[in-house]
C-alpha cells in the first residue's frame, strides 16, 4: 500500500474510533436526561432556522477578536520592551500590568473599563469602512486587547530572551549591523518561538469575547441570548447548543494550527506549558 | 590584606549592595505610584470619584468574597477528583475510554466557559432537565443556582485539570510502573504508592496555577445569579450610581484572592523544581 | 424749552422700562447650540437607549420589526421633528450611565421618573401612569399559597426582580425579609416565576398584565395581590429621561408630551396604523397607542 493510502486509512479509523466514541458519549448523556425526569422534546429543526441571526453575531465576534488581537500584539510588544528594559523601575511598571492583568477575570477588567473608565473616557463612534462601530465595541476590542496583552507581553519576553546572546554576538562579529541582526538572526528565531503561544493566545481572547455580551456588543453569544427567550422560542438547549457548536468551529481550527505550528516549530512546547492561561 | 580589612570591605560591600536594592526599591515604589496618582488624576478631571459612600458597603464585599472561595474551593475539589478519572480514562488501555476522554477533554477546552454555564444551567437545568429552585440531594435542599454552578464549574476545570495530571503521570518514567507491577501490585495500586506521589511534585505548581484560574472563571457565576463577589458588585453599582469605585473594589478583592496564590505557585515552583530530579 | 411734566414722567418710566426689560432680552444663543435637540436635528437621527427586547414597550415582532409602545411614541416624535429614529439595545440597570456616556440622545424604556434617578437625569412629563404589582407562581418553591402583599414579605419567599428597576426597590422596601434575586433582563425573572422556582416577581403593571395573558404563563402563574385583581404597591410616572444641563430639549419633549396628551395631529401614516380617521386632530394618541398595546 502506498505511503498516502496508508496514511488516509489510519485517519479513517481514528475517525471511526471518535465516532463511536462520540455516539456512546452522546447516549450516555441522553440517559442521564431521562433518568432525571427529562420528557423534552428536540426541536432542532425549528431552532437550525436561526442560523442568520448566529452569522450576524459570528460576523461581529471574527472581527472584535481581530481587532483586539492586533492591539494585543501592539501593545504585548510595549510591555515586553518595557520588561526587558534595562531600567529596574521600568521593568518593575511592567511587572505591575503584567501582574495586575493576568489575575484579575476578564469580566472583571471588561466591566471596570466599560463602566468605570467608559464614564470618565467618552469614546465616539467611528464609522470606518463602511461599518459602523460603536462605543461598546472599541471598549471591548480595548478591554480584550489590553487583558491579552500582559499575557502576550510575557510571551515576547520569553521568546526576546531565548535568543542566546552568543547568537547576535557571533552574528555582529560577522559585520551584521543591529538592524541586520534583528532581521535575519534574532526576529525569525524568536518568531519561532513565539508563534505557538501567540495562537494560544489568540484562541484565549475568542474565548473571552463571548463576555462582550454584558456590554451589549453584537456577537455570538449575545445573539444565542436574544433568541433563546423560553417563553417565546421554547428552544432554549438547541440555542445553546448551537452556539457551543459555533465557538468549537471557531476555536478548534486554531487550535490545530496552534499544534501543527508546534511540531514545525518546535521550540514553543517549554514556553507554552510555562504560560498556562487557558482562562 | 589583612582578615581585619578583608571583613571591613566586605561589610561595606553588603552595606552599599543594601543601598542600592533599597534605591532600587524606592525608585520603583514612586515611579508605580507617581503613575497610578497621575493616571487617577487625570481620570477625576472627567469623573468625580466619590470613595466614601462606595466604602460604606464592604461587609456585602466581604460576604461576596467567602462565597467566592467556597464556591471556588468546592469545585476545585470535584474538579480534581473528576480530572483523576478522565486522566486515568485518558491513559488506559482501553481506546474507547482514551477516545471518550479526549472527546471530553477537547469539547470543553476549546468553548468560552461562559458559553458551558449557559448550556448547563439554562439549556440543561431549566429546559431539558426540569429544575426547580432547589436540588434534594442527600437530604439537603442546596440552592440549584449554587448546585448547577459548581457543577458546571467542576465539569469545566476538570477538562483542564485531566491534562495537567495527565501530563504529571506521564512525566514520571516508565520503568517505574514496571518495576510497580514486577513486584505484585496491579495498576491501580501501582498509581497510588508509586507514580502519584511522585507526579504530586510535577503537578502541584501548575495545579495552584489552575486554581487561579478557577477563581477567575466562578466570576462568570454572576450571570445566573449566584451570589459571589462580581454579582454583589453589580448590584451595588445599580443601586448607587457609583460605578467606576464598585468595580475598582471588585478587582482589588480579586487580586487579593489571586495574587497570594500566585506567588505561591511561583514559590512551589521555584522549591519543588530545585529539589526534584528531572 | 418747555417739555410737560407729563412728557417727562412718560420719557423717565419709558427708559426705565427699558433698563428693566434688558433681562428679558438676555437669551444665551451659545446654549441653544450645545442642546441636544440641535444635534439630533443635524444628525438627522434620534438615538434611543432602551432595554430591549420588553413587551409591550419595545420588542421584536415575528417578521423582526421592532415593534411597541416606546417604539410608537418615538415614531410620532421622530415626525414631529422630521428626522428618523433609532433604537439602541442598553441594559436596564446601566441605562442612565449609558445616557450620560452620550451611546444616546434619550431614554424610552417604560423608566420611572424618581427623584433619586433625576440626581443623574432629566425627565420629561410623564406620558403613562402605572404602579408595582406581583405575578405568583402556582406551583411556588415554598409551597406556600400567596393571597396578600403580606404573604410575600417572608424568608422562605423567593422574589424575583430586574436589576435596576422600580420592582426592585419597591421588593426591597415592602418584603425586606424576603429572598430578592436580581436578574438582568425581565424575561428570566419572569421565568423563575413560570417555571415554579421562585414565589413571585415584582414588576411594573404595565408588563405583567399582558405578560400574564401569555398562553405559555396562564395556568402557572396568576397576578396578586390579591389574585387576579391586584392593587398597585406604588404608584410611578413613565417618562423619557435626557441628560442634565439641556433645558431646550426638555422644553421641547414637554410640550411634546403636552399636545400629545392633548391636540395631536395624526398624520395619514400613524392614522393607518392606529386605525383612526385621517387629519385627526384633538384625539389623545396615548389613548389610542395605549389601547393597540393593552398597557
Amino acid at each position: 500500500m502506498t505511503l498516502a493510502a496508508r496514511r488516509l486509512r489510519e485517519v479513517l479509523w481514528i475517525a471511526a474510533r471518535f465516532a463511536l466514541a462520540a455516539a456512546l458519549l452522546l447516549g450516555a448523556i441522553l440517559l442521564i436526561f431521562r433518568g432525571l425526569g427529562s420528557n423534552y422534546t428536540f426541536h432542532w429543526a425549528e431552532a437550525l432556522q436561526f442560523l442568520p441571526r448566529f452569522n450576524q453575531g459570528l460576523w461581529v465576534t471574527l472581527q472584535i477578536s481581530f481587532f483586539g488581537a492586533l492591539l494585543a500584539v501592539a501593545l504585548g510588544l510595549v510591555v515586553a520592551l518595557l520588561r526587558l528594559s534595562p531600567w529596574g523601575p521600568v521593568r518593575d511598571l511592567g511587572g505591575l500590568y503584567v501582574h495586575t492583568f493576568r489575575n484579575l477575570p476578564f469580566l472583571v477588567v471588561m466591566l471596570l473599563f466599560y463602566f468605570g473608565l467608559g464614564q470618565a473616557i467618552r469614546l465616539p463612534t467611528l464609522e470606518l469602512f463602511g461599518q459602523t462601530f460603536p462605543p461598546q465595541f472599541l471598549w471591548g476590542m480595548l478591554s480584550l486587547g489590553v487583558y491579552e496583552s500582559s499575557y502576550l507581553g510575557e510571551t515576547f519576553r520569553a521568546g526576546i530572551l531565548a535568543i542566546h546572546k552568543e547568537q547576535v554576538e557571533s552574528a555582529r562579529s560577522l559585520g551584521m549591523n543591529y538592524l541586520q541582526v534583528m532581521r535575519h538572526v534574532v526576529l525569525p528565531q524568536a518568531l519561532r518561538v513565539v508563534l505557538p503561544p501567540m495562537t494560544s493566545t489568540l484562541i484565549a481572547l475568542v474565548k473571552e469575547s463571548s463576555l462582550l455580551f454584558l456590554i451589549q456588543v453584537p456577537e455570538l453569544t449575545n445573539a444565542a441570548r436574544q433568541l433563546a427567550i423560553p417563553l417565546r422560542r421554547p428552544y432554549v438547549f438547541e440555542f445553546y447548543t448551537i452556539l457551543a457548536g459555533y465557538y468549537l468551529a471557531i476555536v478548534v481550527p486554531l487550535s490545530l494550527l496552534s499544534n501543527w505550528l508546534e511540531s514545525r516549530l518546535g521550540a514553543g512546547r517549554a514556553l507554552r506549558e510555562a504560560m498556562r492561561h487557558d482562562a | 590584606m589583612t582578615p581585619e580589612m578583608r571583613g571591613e570591605a566586605i561589610g561595606w560591600a553588603r552595606a552599599y549592595q543594601l543601598l542600592k536594592i533599597a534605591g532600587r526599591v524606592l525608585f520603583s515604589a514612586a515611579l508605580v505610584t507617581g503613575t497610578l496618582l497621575a493616571i487617577y488624576g487625570i481620570l477625576s478631571q472627567s469623573y468625580p470619584f466619590r470613595w466614601r459612600p462606595a466604602l460604606q458597603d464592604l461587609d456585602a464585599f466581604h460576604q461576596g468574597l467567602l462565597r467566592t472561595l467556597q464556591i471556588s474551593l468546592v469545585s476545585m475539589v470535584f474538579g480534581t477528583a473528576l480530572g483523576l478519572l478522565i486522566a486515568l480514562a485518558r491513559l488506559a488501555p482501553f481506546a474507547l475510554l482514551r477516545d471518550m476522554g479526549a472527546l471530553y477533554v477537547h469539547t470543553l477546552r476549546n468553548i468560552p466557559f461562559l458559553v458551558f454555564i449557559l448550556f448547563m444551567y439554562f439549556g440543561v437545568a431549566r429546559s431539558v432537565i426540569p429544575t426547580g429552585a432547589y436540588v434534594p440531594l442527600f437530604g439537603w435542599e442546596l440552592d440549584a443556582r449554587l448546585f448547577w454552578g459548581v457543577v458546571a464549574l467542576s465539569l469545566f476545570e476538570a477538562s483542564f485539570i485531566s491534562e495537567i495530571l495527565r501530563a504529571g503521570i506521564l512525566s514520571i518514567h516508565p520503568t517505574q510502573m514496571e518495576s510497580a507491577r514486577s513486584l505484585g501490585m496491579n495498576y491501580l495500586q501501582a498509581l497510588r504508592y508509586v507514580i502519584l506521589p511522585q507526579a504530586f511534585r510535577n503537578i502541584l505548581p501548575p495545579l495552584t496555577g489552575e486554581l487561579i484560574a478557577l477563581v477567575k472563571e466562578s466570576a462568570l457565576l454572576m450571570i445566573i445569579s449566584l451570589p459571589e463577589l462580581t454579582l454583589t458588585a453589580k448590584q451595588l453599582a445599580s443601586q448607587k450610581p457609583l460605578q467606576f469605585e464598585f468595580y475598582t473594589i471588585l478587582a482589588a478583592y480579586y487580586l487579593v484572592i489571586t495574587l497570594p496564590l500566585a506567588a505561591l505557585s511561583h514559590l512551589l515552583e521555584r522549591r519543588l523544581k530545585l529539589g526534584g530530579r528531572e | 424749552m418747555y417739555i410737560s411734566k407729563r412728557l417727562l414722567v412718560l420719557g423717565l418710566v419709558a427708559l426705565l422700562g427699558l433698563l428693566l426689560s434688558g433681562p428679558l432680552w438676555a437669551d444665551d444663543p451659545e446654549l441653544a447650540k450645545k442642546s441636544t435637540l440641535e444635534e439630533i436635528l443635524a444628525r438627522g437621527k434620534i438615538v434611543v437607549c432602551s432595554d430591549i427586547p420588553f413587551e409591550p414597550f419595545e420588542f421584536e415582532d415575528e417578521q423582526g420589526n421592532l415593534v411597541g409602545f416606546d417604539v410608537d411614541l418615538i415614531k410620532l416624535l421622530a415626525k414631529e421633528m422630521g428626522v428618523g429614529f433609532e433604537f439602541k439595545a442598553t441594559a436596564f440597570d446601566t441605562i442612565i450611565p449609558s445616557l450620560n456616556a452620550r451611546t444616546c440622545d434619550l431614554i424610552a424604556s417604560d423608566i420611572t421618573a424618581t427623584l433619586q434617578r433625576a440626581l443623574s437625569a432629566n425627565f420629561s412629563e410623564p406620558y403613562l401612569e402605572t404602579g408595582q404589582i406581583a405575578l405568583v407562581s402556582l406551583n411556588p418553591p415554598s409551597r406556600k399559597a400567596i393571597q396578600s402583599y403580606s404573604d410575600l414579605n417572608d424568608p422562605g419567599i423567593i422574589i424575583t426582580v430586574q436589576l435596576g428597576t422600580t420592582g426592585e426597590e419597591a421588593a426591597r422596601k415592602f418584603f425586606p425579609q424576603a429572598d430578592i434575586r436580581t436578574f438582568d433582563n425581565a424575561q428570566l425573572a419572569l421565568q423563575e416565576v413560570v417555571d415554579g422556582r421562585a414565589d413571585a416577581i415584582i414588576f411594573d403593571e404595565v408588563f405583567l398584565r399582558p405578560q400574564s395573558q401569555n398562553p405559555n404563563v396562564q395556568g402557572k402563574a396568576v397576578l396578586c395581590c390579591p389574585r387576579n385583581n391586584p392593587e398597585l404597591l406604588t404608584t410611578e410616572f413613565i417618562a423619557l429621561a435626557i441628560r442634565k444641563g439641556d433645558p431646550d430639549f426638555l422644553t421641547y419633549l414637554n410640550l411634546f408630551m403636552e399636545q400629545a396628551k392633548k391636540t395631536i395631529k395624526v398624520t395619514a401614516e400613524l392614522a393607518q396604523e392606529f386605525q383612526l380617521p385621517a387629519q385627526t386632530i384633538g384625539l389623545p394618541f396615548l389613548q389610542a397607542i395605549r389601547v393597540k398595546w393593552g398597557v
